[in-house]
């Protein structure tokens, strides 16, 4: 059998594995939602040796969160499309709502879509207005990180369309450009250049928003400084009251994204340590475990997944056949732009 | 003490200023802004409204104002756009694709009817068209009203009564009706009063009143000089010196840059000239006119006879005017010439020159004793 070894030949591994990394982080973080830090520490390396059913006992062993519902569908839409557009991601997303199939609430995801159910997909403006810096759709930018890796110029717009449709935060638009940045940077590279990264996610979101690249800046000087300082400076938010030492990560998009990044940057190549270390962060572990997955996933391809936890997803099947749709659909529309 | 905190949004700052029953200032503070006011289109109306409140508690965790001083809040800022949906929330700009507008400078009323045109759907499903500071006042009292400078700029107002009632054929124009537009109120006017969630978060006074507001410009010249028929201001600005003078309602046919309402509404500026002598540059003044000027160099040398030139109160500084228009909406000042004539007296460049290196005389000592 042919060892893959040039970045053409990795590329569709890439793509499940970013697809497939994000929901293996949102399913083993999905039953410890909401869990402490100390909690989730006390775990060990028992919380990724298997999936465990949710607390609610509502749902099985390897049920992701909703944040991979919401990326499952858009991949499809962008797919069926061929182009990011928000009126067909919003038709997509409209009947998990409708129908209840929604697993999980994402309250700042809720807003926009309530209103995008009210107001019919042909609607404008139905956003979550400035301040709400929720990550209920974060995960989703990495979708345009995967369809526009080599075409760097259409990202920001893409990705500036695809946030639109819940988040009109700057805050939230910026960091995810700097999630596709990075996620288009692992597809094009065949190494991890700490530098290439950082600047790469930092110029992007300079353009939205002129606070969030300061913070990505952090991110090299925090990889040399012991562990809890570094997540205390990155997990840090505006809101004073909010213990991140105790309560782990907050839901908000910026602290996720950091705290993942950073995670990812400390073992770039072992999903399961990154997955490991994402989740003993506690807080909204879910999504943070879900973004380091993405992120260790779109750097390495799926291969070095463990198979137990690449077979046992829930949906695993249906969430290989999206990205591997999304996949060859982007190769196809490259191609006819080209020729 | 009770205090007027007038709030003003230009160019690139936002500058809240605490203003006294006798007109003296008394606290003051700004903050730079990333996107500058007259870039509307580039920022979602909540990021600004985020941005005041901001700089507002911090003002007030500093000390700066006393929250319970505050009597009644003015505002003056720089002509906007706010399209409000039928829920009451802001169409986001980049739902109008305004982000896609690449022009330096491009006027509410253009953008305003360009939007409409292009999405007549929007049009139909509007509760309301507002300036920038129609909206933050709408955030924080949820009272809906708009003023005179707003209404003027738009360019629908009728030419019978220019500025002051809305013209139903021109919004029909546009796709816009009567109800979607709304009342015009002069600046001064009380509109209404701090909501519960604003007055919990800053502690400010239940029931302080939110006063209508102008544009800043307009609260420069209103301030300037008392405004008799005739009175010239020159407001020197970074593109240059413009000359405008007090008379009455514009006709029909002047242009919408050439005149602004008074907040009060009781007169007009018209530009008379758009480049006049620049005594910054060494120009021989304009006889017989104020000078006034937001922002005057440190090391500005004037080599003129500044005994012959006369400046406003507020030469080189920002006005006072949005916080002294509340008090009037609060009937604190009911004849106004004493405000003119006693509070914010025109002088000569002379005596502004020894007024302000006295003044800095001053802070210097107060900042060696400090140390």
């Amino acid at each position: 059998m042919k060892s893959s070894t040039t970045l053409k030949e990795q590329l569709p591994g890439r793509f499940r594995g970013s697809i497939q990394g994000a929901a293996i982080g949102s399913a083993l973080g999905f039953p410890h939602s909401g869990s402490s830090r100390t909690f989730m520490r006390a775990l060990g390396s028992e919380v990724v040796q298997g999936y465990v059913r949710h607390r609610s006992g509502y749902f099985p062993e390897g049920q992701h969160g909703a944040s991979v519902q919401l990326l499952s569908l858009a991949a499809d839409a962008i797919a069926k499309e061929g182009r990011v557009c928000a009126n067909s991601i919003v038709e997509c997303w409209v009947p998990l709502w409708r129908e209840n199939r929604i697993v999980e609430r994402l309250p700042d995801v809720d807003v926009a879509m309530s209103r995008w159910l009210r107001r019919g997909t042909s609607a404008r403006g139905c956003a979550c207005g400035p301040g709400e810096a929720g990550s209920g759709a974060l995960l989703c930018s990495i979708l345009v990180g995967l369809w526009d890796h080599d075409e760097p110029d259409h990202l920001i717009a893409d990705c500036e369309i695809l946030t639109g449709v819940t988040h009109e935060d700057t805050t939230v638009r910026a960091v995810s450009v700097a999630l596709a940045t990075v996620i288009a940077h692992n597809l094009t590279h065949h190494d991890v250049v700490l530098a290439d990264v950082i600047d790469g996610a930092a110029e992007a979101a300079a353009r939205i928003d002129p606070d969030v690249p300061d913070r990505i800046q952090e991110i090299p000087m925090m990889l040399a400084t012991p562990e809890r300082n570094a997540f205390e400076q990155l997990a840090r938010t505006s809101d004073d009251g909010f213990d991140v030492d105790h309560a782990g990560v907050s839901s908000d998009a910026l602290p996720i994204f950091l705290v993942a990044l950073h995670c990812w940057l400390r073992n770039p190549s072992e999903p399961v340590e990154v997955i490991q270390s994402c989740l003993q962060t506690g807080g909204a572990m879910e999504m943070t475990a879900a973004v380091g997955g993405a992120l260790v996933g779109s750097s390495i391809g799926e291969d070095r997944f463990p198979q137990a936890l690449l077979t046992g997803l829930v949906e695993s099947s249906e969430i290989i056949v999206s990205a591997t749709r999304l996949f060859e659909r982007q190769r196809q529309e490259r191609g006819r732009r080209s020729s | 003490m009770s205090l007027l905190l007038g709030i003003d949004l230009q160019g690139d700052t936002i500058t809240l200023q605490g203003v006294d029953r006798r007109g003296n200032r008394i606290a003051y503070i700004d903050e730079k802004v990333s996107v500058p006011f007259h870039r509307f289109w580039q920022v979602h109306p909540d990021e600004r409204v985020r941005s005041v409140r901001a700089l507002l508690l911090h003002a007030l965790h500093e000390g700066l104002i006393r929250p319970g001083a505050v009597a009644a809040i003015g505002i003056s800022c720089e002509p906007g756009l706010v399209l409000v949906d039928s829920e009451m929330e802001p169409v986001p700009p980049r739902s109008l694709n305004w982000n896609e507008i690449d022009s330096e400078k491009a006027n509410p009323d253009e953008v305003l009817r360009k939007s409409l045109e292009q999405y007549p759907s929007v049009a139909r499903t509007l509760s309301a068209v507002f300036d920038l500071q129609d909206w933050l006042r709408y955030r924080w009292t949820g009272a809906v009203a708009t003023t005179r400078s707003f209404a003027w700029s738009s360019g629908l107002t009728r030419d019978t009564s220019p500025g002051e009632h809305w013209d139903a054929r021109a919004l029909e124009a546009i796709g816009l009706g009567s109800g979607q537009m709304p009342p015009v109120i002069p600046g001064p006017h009380r509109i209404g009063t701090l909501q519960e969630e604003l007055v919990r978060e800053t502690g400010l006074a239940r029931g302080t009143w939110f006063c209508g507001g102008t544009e800043p410009r307009a609260a420069r010249l209103w301030l300037a000089a008392e405004p008799r028929e005739g009175v010239g201001i020159v407001l020197l600005e970074e593109q240059g010196a413009t000359l405008w003078r007090v008379a009455g309602p514009p006709s029909a046919s002047t242009p919408l840059k050439d005149a602004i309402p008074s907040p009060q509404g009781d007169h007009w500026y018209h530009r008379e000239a758009l480049e006049v002598s620049d005594p910054r540059n060494g120009d021989t003044p304009v006889s017989d006119v104020i000078y006034d000027a937001i922002r005057i160099d440190p090391q500005q040398q004037w080599n003129i006879d500044s005994s012959e030139m006369m400046v406003s109160a507020d030469f080189g500084s920002p006005s006072r005017a949005p916080a002294l228009l509340a008090g009037i909406g609060l009937g604190w000042y009911r004849d106004l010439r004493p405000l003119w004539r006693k509070r914010c007296p025109v002088q000569t460049l002379q005596q502004w020159t020894e007024y302000r290196s006295a003044s800095q005389q001053v802070s210097g000592q107060e900042t060696r004793e400090k140390t």
